[in-house]
């Protein structure tokens, strides 16, 4: 039996870094080298469960209907900041049909006695239909005292009662090198609040079996749902089990568990019946999580020749009402260039709006728009190429830790990159388009992001006598491919078709698993899964050994059969299966700890061509060249697919995405799909996507990290930027409105 | 979850039926419904009456003198009509570019006709309504909340066929208990937000009429955030009558730029007589410019909207150039 | 009320409100999850269904109206294990992520070849412009649709 033992580890998620102990067992193995042969891995194979999307057949929670539910909906303050008074019932629970109405009185840990934004839960209808319990909900008649409130960002930064530094960093002396400088650039950006609009609701249905709870969840994370929701109710982890098959969208907005969760868990429980609590397109908007507006200063210093002397980076983030963590936008600054000085602070700001929540990359998507921007206006001072002053301060080794990266190929991206967007046609004054009115440009930006994934992360593959393999995780599939990228790795290792391997994943009754966010569900489950097929492999071996009558270290697998390496003699696996009878092969699978003394992270380039309308300020974007390293990737059309998503939200937050707050009632006037404009199909331009082919063997057995977040990061900037080249016209603030763009034009 | 608040569904099959029904203050009238079911969703009408349309007005599109349209015919028909994409280019065009495929194949050009004005303050949900307190447009006691010392309501007019149909000095059918009547399509509107439609109670808009096209070109363009679902931050519609080079008659129409859509006669004017040279277009589109008067309560700020004006007239007109 | 309709090829009945929509009738009455209740207010397609053949959103359609009528949903398309070509393309191409879109999608796509067997790249984002997705990007989408095209009509 593999040995098992503690270790520390280091993974940098949601860009942050966390220093953990992780549980793992037996040895790693290395990746799989440039020139290994495989079949499956680095192959386009189709996604297993596609056909059951397509055809309508894939069951998400809010098409759960179990006999005997009930449903819950949330009544929600509609003032940003007040203290409730008294909550009257009466008229709602006359209505025929209505079961039970809960606010704070009968259930203190559910409401709470102030609320601080417009949305925040203040009582809870229950119907026998969602029809009768939103028509109760309106019926509920609450006081409330009214409390003074902040909305806005920049209101609320001036109120010093708001906001907390939660982050600084420092490295050399940024005083001393801004005096170094020829030319200094300095500028303030702000980003709007982008709100995720996973196509499917956030929300929960829960069932009671005695002391028991089942929870089917939309979620990115069952176990930290198991996790969160047993602590609420005071369950023991085994009493509570967290299913999800499939789910329609998080981004980061589903990576714990939610008061909806809790509503339908406690509400179960005391009705003795299944609750159902799915938010509305309304409450999407409004209270499931966002990512924060910032006001951003970037202050860059550089000597004539395009060399960066100092780099200052200041974010205020506004979190809502969530003052426990921010996300870290000045990452960027901090770790992408060679710069010998800088320092950087993070402050988070509250403000009475609907909680923050990790959205694709927080704060490297924000912090990239400042600072790429600012590189670009100092490439501007310099008369340099935008493309030749990022290339002069290259960083070879991490600026912020002194250490090699595990691989690095950020040049190639911007070559290859330039190459394919044509960067040779790029004019400083930007080119002509078919009428005087329209002006054309081109903006680069660099992308980097860590996503390495890490332990802890568990799987078991049950080899059945047939031959077919089930692989156990406690994985949830958010539809970015790696149930089929995990069910590659298993078939490569098991030398089995693809279609022979089924993942039994999507609850919590299974070997922990990795929250499917942060870029690193791959790249933290693929590596245990390996070992885990490794593991059955070698059992597999001596299997075939004894009935070959050769030593189990003479046979290798390959193509189906059990080859003996002298003399040639060859066994099909299936005849090893069919004298396994009832013989199960289980093998298990750990995720091995990070190396430590290289730096994982992802790089990339985004280059943008647009066409800016003079006379309107629209801004129409013409072409987006996307190219990433992550060293070997496991689904190649997965992959492309990752990233045109990525791309295309972050195009939206580039031009037409954005919170709109009315600041002196503190509602949000777009909560909708109507006026929360996500772009639509006609809105997208060509996106062309291009992989670096280089492996990452230190990163993991697979010899690649993740993709998930990487692709949102650098568009927004590319596109600021291609829009001054294009007319001029600097817009230091997203979205890039065409009034933006006119008033940018007349500076 | 949105649903619907309760109401009767009524399904009459005469004009005359339905006019009564609509006496009804409690009543309103529905046809594809794009419009009236999400308000109703949201709570901004809650009719005791529903009075379907479905089988009191057609939806047939027919050449004769002219052509004629009845109400019932969908924004798809319409803009996939290969009659009205030849001659009546303006309208075509216009209702190709309403919201979404699914939407127009359910939407009908009465509907547009009768399409609700829109402001962020009043197209929004009943929490959110609730909260802020109403306005003027659901509440008469209640001031507007764009411009609280405003007399009247300030939400903006939306339909994009309707300054096409002004431009192609289009008239409409309007029928009800005592008989019917014809008239001009923009003597239909008034610059209130509320009261944006002079129509009585009981009135039904049963048919559109276009004149003969002979001689005449026209061309409708929008300005919209996305390439999809969004209504109008302007919209300006052009026809031409030309002999020879020369323009002889001509008609701009404006939408979203006011509580009402807009026929520009002073764009006429300069247009007429000329050759729609640049010099006569920029003169037009100044007259339109003018003219508009567009709050910043849907989308895009006032300056872009006015802006937008001027830009969408002179791309118009050098369309109709050939 | 009781409400009749063809559904897929068969003639079913359910008891709804007639205020309720087609969707919530499909959905809660008639078994049928497929299509999807994203907005429920026409923004986003996610529950575009076929009415007599014409596209349309089942959010905003009465079932009282749906009465009499001829439905179909993405369930129909393909015959038991069977995918439609329109739905292999999807997957083929690898135009679906979290498939809360797809349904609809499939829906509209199988709309436009059938009444537009070779479109091109703009008559296929024209089609499609009714239908949100914030997962792929769209890219794959189009892809998928051209697949279906050479699929159907070679």
């Amino acid at each position: 039996m593999p040995s098992a033992r503690v270790v520390k580890n280091r993974t940098e998620f949601e860009g942050k870094i966390y220093e953990e102990l992780a549980l793992v067992q037996g040895a790693d193995i290395p990746a799989w080298s440039a020139d290994a042969e495989l079949r499956h891995v680095g192959r386009s194979r189709l996604r297993v469960d596609g056909p059951q999307r397509v055809s309508g057949r894939a069951r998400y929670t809010t098409d759960l209907m179990l006999p005997g539910m009930l449903h819950a909906r949330v009544v929600r303050s509609p003032h940003p900041h007040a203290r409730v008074i008294r909550v009257d019932a009466k008229r709602a629970l006359a209505l025929a049909g209505v079961r039970s109405v809960v606010d704070r009185t009968s259930a203190p840990e559910l409401f709470d006695e102030e609320v601080h934004y417009v949305g925040a839960p203040v009582a809870v209808v229950v119907g026998e239909t969602e029809e009768i319990a939103a028509d109760a909900a309106h019926l509920v008649e609450i006081e409330y005292e009214s409390l003074p409130f902040v909305v806005d960002l920049e209101e609320a930064i001036a109120d010093r009662t708001r906001v907390q530094r939660k982050e600084s960093y420092s490295r050399g002396d940024a005083r001393r090198g801004f005096r170094e400088a020829d030319i200094v650039v300095d500028a303030r950006y702000t980003t709007s609040t982008q709100l995720h609009n996973c196509l499917e609701p956030h929300g929960a249905v829960a069932q009671w079996d005695g002391e028991r709870l089942t929870l089917w969840e939309s979620t990115q994370a069952m176990f930290d749902v198991r996790k969160g929701v047993a602590k609420a109710i005071r369950a023991r982890l085994d009493d509570v089990r967290v299913i999800c098959d499939y789910m329609g969208g998080g981004f980061g907005s589903k990576l714990g568990h939610g008061h909806y969760s809790e509503i339908a868990a406690v509400l179960a429980k005391r009705l003795g019946r299944p609750i159902r609590c799915v938010m509305d397109r309304r409450e999407e908007n409004l209270v499931t999580g966002n990512r924060s507006a910032t006001v951003q200063r970037v202050r860059v210093g550089a000597t004539k020749d395009g060399k960066l002397t100092a780099l200052e980076h200041v974010a205020w983030s506004g979190t809502g009402t969530e003052d426990g963590w921010v996300a870290s936008t000045t990452g960027p600054s901090n770790g992408l260039y060679e710069v010998a000085n800088v320092r950087s602070e993070q402050f988070l700001v509250l403000t009475n709006t609907g909680p923050f929540s990790a959205f694709r990359a927080p704060g490297y998507v924000e912090g990239t728009f400042a600072l790429e921007s600012a590189m670009d206006e100092l490439a501007d001072k310099l008369a340099l190429d935008p493309l030749a002053l990022r290339r002069k301060n290259y960083a070879k080794l991490d600026p912020q830790s002194g250490k090699h990266y595990s691989l690095k190929r950020l040049d190639q991206c911007y070559s290859r990159g330039a190459e394919l967007a044509g960067w040779s046609r790029r004019k400083a004054g930007g080119t002509a388009g078919r009428h005087a009115y329209l002006r054309r440009g081109m903006g680069v930006s660099t992308q980097v992001w860590g996503g390495g994934g890490g332990p802890p992360a568990y799987a078991t593959i049950h080899l059945n006598a047939d031959g077919t393999a089930i692989v156990r995780a406690g994985l949830q599939d958010i539809g970015s491919g790696t149930k089929t990228a995990i069910a590659q790795i298993a078939a490569e290792e098991l030398s089995l078709p693809l279609e022979r391997v089924r993942l039994s994943i999507g609850e919590t009754d299974a070997p922990y698993g990795p929250a499917s966010g942060g870029s690193m569900t791959t790249a933290s489950l693929g590596p245990a899964v390996r070992l885990a097929a490794v593991d059955v492999r070698r059992q597999l071996l001596e299997v075939a050994a004894g009935l070959m009558e050769v030593r189990a270290s003479e046979i290798h697998l390959t193509d189906g059969h059990a080859v003996a390496g002298r003399g040639g003699k060859k066994l099909a696996l299936d005849e090893v299966f069919s004298k396994l009878q009832n013989y199960t092969v289980i093998g298990r699978g750990s995720r091995h700890p990070n190396p430590e003394d290289v730096r994982l992270r992802s790089f990339g380039a985004h280059f943008a061509e647009v066409e800016v309308d003079i006379r309107t300020g629209a801004v129409r974007v013409l072409k987006i060249v996307a190219v990433h390293q992550i060293g070997r990737i496991v689904n190649p059309l997965n992959a492309k697919s990752q990233v045109e998503g990525g791309v295309t939200q972050a195009l939206g937050y580039a031009v037409s995405e954005g919170r709109v707050l009315d600041r002196l009632s503190g509602h949000v006037m777009n909560a909708n799909l109507e006026d929360y404009k996500i772009p639509t199909v006609k809105d997208v331009p060509d996106i062309v996507v291009e992989f670096v082919p280089d492996l990452d063997r230190r990163a993991n057995n697979l010899g690649g990290i993740g993709l998930g977040e990487p692709p949102i990061i650098p568009t927004a900037a590319a596109i600021a930027n291609a829009v001054a080249n294009a007319c001029g016209a600097r817009v230091r603030t997203l979205p890039i409105t065409p009034a933006r763009v006119l008033e940018a034009l007349r500076r | 979850m949105l649903r619907l608040p309760r109401f009767d569904f009524a399904t009459p099959t005469t004009a005359a039926e339905a006019a009564a029904l609509l006496a009804d203050p409690n009543a309103m009238a529905v046809a594809g419904g794009t419009d009236v079911y999400p308000k109703m969703k949201r709570r901004q009408f809650v009719p005791r009456t529903l009075v379907s349309l479905r089988r009191v007005v057609d939806g047939n599109i027919s050449n004769g003198d002219g052509v004629r349209i009845g109400a019932g015919a969908t924004l798809t028909a319409i803009a996939e009509h290969a009659l009205l994409r030849e001659q009546y280019r303006a309208l075509a065009d216009a209702a190709s570019v309403i919201s979404t495929p699914q939407l127009r194949n359910m939407g009908t050009l009465g509907g547009n006709l009768c399409l609700d004005t829109r402001c962020n303050w009043y197209d929004q949900s009943l929490f959110w309504r609730k909260a802020e307190g109403y306005c003027m447009k659901t509440h008469a006691e209640v001031v507007c909340r764009v411009a609280p010392s405003s007399a009247r309501c300030l939400a903006v007019a939306s339909a994009d066929t309707v300054p096409a149909l002004i431009a192609l000095g289009a008239t409409a059918t309007i029928a009800n208990v005592s008989g019917s009547r014809q008239v001009d399509i923009v003597e239909l509107y008034r610059e209130d937000g509320i009261n944006y439609l002079g129509l009585a109670r009981g009135d039904i808009v049963t048919e559109v009429r276009l004149p003969p096209a002979r001689g005449w070109r026209s061309a409708y363009l929008k300005l919209r955030e996305r390439g999809a679902f969004d209504f109008p931050i302007a919209g300006v519609a052009a026809a031409v009558r030309r002999e020879g080079a020369e323009v002889v008659a001509a008609r701009v129409a404006i939408t979203a730029l006011g509580s009402s859509p807009k026929r520009v006669d002073a764009a006429s004017e300069a247009l007429i007589g000329t050759r729609l040279e640049d010099e006569a277009i920029e003169r037009a589109a100044e007259a339109v410019f003018a003219a508009a008067r567009p709050m910043d309560n849907t989308s895009g700020t006032i300056a872009e909207r006015k802006r937008a004006a001027r830009v969408l007239t002179a791309r118009t007109l050098r369309s109709l150039r050939e | 009320m009781r409400i009749h309709l063809t559904v897929n090829g068969l003639e079913r009945e359910a008891d709804v409100w007639e205020g309720s929509s087609l969707l919530t009738a499909l959905r809660e009455d008639l078994g049928l999850p497929g299509s999807k209740n994203a907005c429920e207010q026409g923004e986003c397609g996610s529950c575009s269904v076929l009415l007599d053949d014409q596209l349309l959103c089942s959010c905003l359609v009465l079932a009282a109206a749906a009465e009499g009528h001829r439905i179909r949903t993405v369930e129909d398309l393909g015959k038991d294990e069977r995918l439609h070509p329109v739905q292999r393309a999807f997957v083929d191409a690898g135009a679906v992520q979290c498939g809360f879109c797809t349904p609809g999608f499939i829906v509209a796509s199988y709309a436009l070849l059938r009444d537009n067997p070779e479109p091109s790249e703009a008559e296929i984002r024209e089609a499609l412009s009714g239908n949100l997705c914030r997962c792929t990007g769209y890219g794959k989408i189009i892809e998928a649709v051209r697949r279906a095209s050479r699929e159907m009509y070679r």
